[in-house]
């Protein structure tokens, strides 16, 4: 399982998404990398999951990656609620 | 804990701002201030506003406004600005924002704990409203010299 997170800089929204995402997955049991890139060098593609924001989700090079769109960054039971679904969707 | 992360002349509370420029430029200005970014990164910020919009309105109430780390920023470190009125950065999601954490990160290892300090730091919502209620730049600094509970 690889998952991705996308900001603008990234360096700071991705790299917290990223945390959060690594702690949910590692809680759950689940073998998973998680990188973390700005949005001019994204590779969705590379990747099963992409976490980010409503907008970033639009500027996405089209990709088969399952799109995750979270914008309250410091939610991470609602992080937690839609990476679980995601990982269900991806056995 | 954030506290190491940032100083009291990086600090400013209930700013009578009116536009989110200002306080941006505000949070740039503090960075300096404490010696974490340079002028130019103040504008980087601005320009990275210009371009990809208000996504670093993290959370309700709560801005993060940063650039690049080649942009300026000379040690890792944030900046706080409390605000009187909160403004519209233009993330719907979110709604308006009266928290602004001027964010500087180098990129490199230490930058990680940087992070994580802030995200410890709010990941509690009561931290954001105890924050809220400082009417001096010292209490927001030691109100930082504590450990949020991991409520996770």
């Amino acid at each position: 399982m690889r998952v991705l997170t996308v900001c603008g800089a990234g360096v700071g929204t991705s790299l917290m998404e990223k945390m959060f995402a690594e702690d949910i997955l590692n809680d759950a049991g689940v073998d998973a990398q998680v990188d973390n890139a700005d949005i001019s060098s994204a590779t969705p593609n590379d990747y099963d999951v992409v976490i980010t924001t409503s907008m970033f989700a639009e500027m996405l090079p089209a990709n088969h990656a399952q799109v995750i769109i979270h914008d309250n960054i410091m939610d991470q039971a609602g992080l937690k609620q839609k990476l679980l679904a995601a990982l269900a969707q991806e056995d | 804990m954030l506290s190491q992360f940032t100083k009291l002349n990086a600090i400013e509370v209930l700013a009578p701002l009116t536009t989110p420029r200002q306080a941006i430029e505000e949070a740039g200005k503090l960075l300096v201030a404490g010696g974490f970014a340079t002028p130019a990164y103040t504008q980087a910020m601005l320009t990275s506003f210009q371009t990809n919009g208000a996504y670093f309105v993290i959370a309700p109430g709560i801005a993060m406004p940063h650039a690049r780390p080649e942009s300026g920023v000379l040690v890792n470190g944030i900046s706080l600005l409390t605000l009187q009125t909160p403004l519209d950065f233009g993330n719907a999601a979110n709604g308006p924002a009266d928290l602004i954490i001027g964010l500087a990160a180098t990129g490199a290892d230490r930058h990680i704990q940087l992070i994580q300090a802030v995200a410890q730091a709010f990941s509690a919502r009561w931290r954001y409203r105890q924050l809220m209620s400082c009417t001096t730049s010292k209490q927001v600094l030691s109100l930082l010299e504590t450990d949020a509970p991991d409520e996770r």
